[in-house]
């Protein structure tokens, strides 16, 4: 897999945008450099601003659990992360994901993640949604352990076994 | 609507080709991928990858809901669906569109009316296209004898919902029409999940010539002539070649003719492929079936008319009018494409999968390879056994067989079985350098090429 466009922006480089933005006249600004994908709006209704619901407009439901909205004046970024390597820890296990689909954390918009980084888990724990064209698929944990790193953010493309968390598996 | 990144739903070969039309035109590709395909050289070349699924097809390529998703989460404009898997799928292509991904294709109602034979045919007639003599869908093994006796043995039975050389069975006489029909309408279900079937003359010296087509979204249809594919093994195309060598000119021009006057009729655009059957003996062509889609022998019309049949599908998705007039059409020399495949000829071409050891392509002026291959790449069980195809032009058709010759000589793959020697063994035949074949020949003629072969 190559990412030939450097499409992520540093801290610094996103501030800057922002100061000219809020120097500038306009109400409201869309940037895309490859993947990387950023609204901004001064006033008004806050936009909704991610990677997935922009792509796909026809599968923005009422009960689809989209990503919180930006607040006003507040930007929201929503980049696609690369695939982080596991850590070198062996003892650590991943939770894969079974499907290629947009990856949320919380059952709903707004809601609290299913899991967070220290919880401990059971094999039939729900550790997040993936949805693939408006179905919503529960991906559970399938070993009972403890959460040591989220590796993916909410409303992420994910790959077909990607790895979503590592988890440290109880009893090791 | 100009197109920016373009989602690739299919592997192999055809994934390389679309990658790289993509970057002629300055498009960005991103490869959809199932995990046996993960060191896929399309996957290499692309701009970003992402893996759709395990290595059944079924929940990879063949899986609408993970495709479409996989396109919309790295932000494609377009789909170019490739051939084969879902590139003949009208609900795919709706789907696509509902989407509001740009499927690079014709529209859904070109691949639902093309894809049912039945209705294929009435378009055709319609058009005053040739029609082999044959029937309407038959209802019963009783229906069928009495269409027999009109018709005359020997005949086929086709799938009304087939295509590809699937579902057909060759009916010899009236004896063995009860078990041909019960074969070839399980055959149909099992298939295509609809056992319709429809009966036709079986022509005994035919060769199969097909006409490539393109439009755009503005009504202009042309033509950039006809390949000939006659060299085939139990309805699968081995050899194919551009142009059609011995047609009589006014045959070749009618057929062009028709294959236009098809596509213009139904609103067709993007590239497409109208095929009919020669009848050797009576001097005369009839409709076969029009596929929807990229053909694999493509390559062949492009090195003969230098027109670039993928790019131009990608122009044309983005509203783009054709960028060539029929009268602008120049087709020059002569090209030859062979399908190597992993497979064992002497074990009744038994798909072989393995890893290649090592990968020689033939190199030099007039050679073109068209391939996902390379030393180490791994040939799996998955997917069909293609694994190169190559093409050569030349000035004439003599100069283009012995060009065949010379790259099929230098071609050296080492690791799995191939059909290498075989296909050596074909173009070293007197039949195939006089261009006297048609489309029973191979299958008559490859059991004792693979005696010498051996």
């Amino acid at each position: 897999m190559t990412s030939p466009q450097s499409d992520r922006l540093s801290a610094a480089e996103l501030a800057k945008i922002l100061e000219l933005v809020e120097k500038s006249d306009f109400d409201s600004i869309e940037l895309s450099i490859g993947d990387f994908h950023f609204t901004a709006s001064r006033h008004g209704a806050p936009q909704r601003t991610t990677t997935m619901a922009d792509a796909a407009p026809a599968s923005v439901q009422p009960s689809s659990p989209l990503p919180k909205s930006a607040p006003p004046a507040a930007p929201a970024v929503a980049a696609t992360a690369p695939v982080s390597a596991p850590a070198d820890d062996p003892a650590l296990i991943a939770i894969k994901a079974p499907i290629v689909g947009i990856f949320y954390v919380s059952p709903e918009p707004g809601a609290a993640p299913f899991v967070h980084e220290g919880d401990r888990i059971e094999p039939g724990a729900t550790v997040g949604l993936i949805e693939v064209m408006k179905v919503f698929n529960a991906v559970p944990a399938g070993l009972a352990g403890t959460v040591v790193r989220c590796l993916v953010a909410d409303s992420d493309l994910v790959e077909h076994g990607q790895p979503l968390f590592l988890i440290r598996p109880e009893g090791v | 609507m100009a197109l920016q990144r373009v989602f690739v739903a299919n592997r192999g070969e055809v994934a390389v080709r679309i990658v790289r039309a993509c970057h002629a035109l300055g498009l960005e590709a991103v490869v959809g991928f199932s995990e046996p395909d993960r060191d896929s050289l399309a996957v290499r070349m692309a701009d970003r990858a992402v893996c759709i699924g395990p290595g059944s097809a079924s929940a990879s390529y063949l899986s609408p809901e993970r495709l479409i998703s996989a396109a919309l989460g790295t932000r494609c404009d377009a789909l170019h669906p490739g051939y084969g898997f879902l590139a003949e799928n009208a609900d795919f292509a709706e789907l696509c569109t509902r989407h509001g991904l740009v499927f690079v294709g014709p529209d859904a109602g070109a691949i639902r009316a093309m894809g049912n034979k039945l209705e294929a045919r009435a378009l055709a007639q319609a058009q005053d296209v040739p029609l082999a003599p044959g029937s309407v869908r038959i209802r019963d093994l009783a229906d069928a004898r009495a269409r027999a006796a009109e018709i005359g043995f020997p005949l086929l039975f086709k799938a009304a919902a087939g295509g590809g050389g699937r579902g057909i069975r060759i009916v010899a006489d009236g004896q063995t029409l009860a078990d041909a029909y019960s074969q070839a309408s399980s055959e149909a279900q099992a298939a295509f999940g609809d056992n319709a079937l429809f009966m036709e003359r079986y022509i005994a010296d035919a060769r199969h010539v097909e006409v490539q087509i393109i439009g755009d979204r503005h009504g202009n249809v042309v033509h950039l002539g006809e390949r000939d594919c006659s060299l085939q093994r139990r309805f699968q195309k081995i050899i194919e070649e551009a142009p059609s060598a011995h047609l009589p000119a006014p045959m070749r021009e009618a057929m062009r003719d028709a294959a236009v006057r098809l596509a213009r009729h139904i609103g067709y655009f993007s590239a497409g492929t109208v095929e009919f059957i020669v009848d050797m003996e009576r001097g005369q062509f009839f409709f076969l079936e029009m596929n929807t889609r990229l053909q694999v022998e493509h390559p062949v019309t492009e090195m003969v008319t230098g027109f670039d049949i993928v790019a131009a599908q990608l122009e044309i998705a983005a509203g783009a009018p054709l960028s060539l007039m029929q009268s602008g059409l120049a087709i020059e020399g002569h090209a030859i494409e062979c399908r190597i495949n992993a497979e064992a000829p002497e074990r009744g071409f038994a798909p072989a999968p393995g890893r290649i050891t090592a990968w020689h392509p033939p190199e030099g002026p007039g050679i073109r390879i068209d391939s996902h291959a390379y030393a180490g790449w791994m040939v799996s069980p998955y997917y069909d056994s293609l694994v190169a195809k190559l093409v050569v032009a030349a000035a004439d058709r003599a100069a283009a067989v012995a060009r065949l010759r010379d790259a099929l000589a230098q071609f050296r793959i080492e690791g799995l079985e191939t059909n290498l020697s075989f296909l050596r063994r074909v173009v070293a035949h007197p039949d195939f350098a006089a261009g006297s074949f048609n489309t029973r020949w191979l299958e008559h003629n490859a059991p004792a090429l693979i005696r010498d072969a051996a």
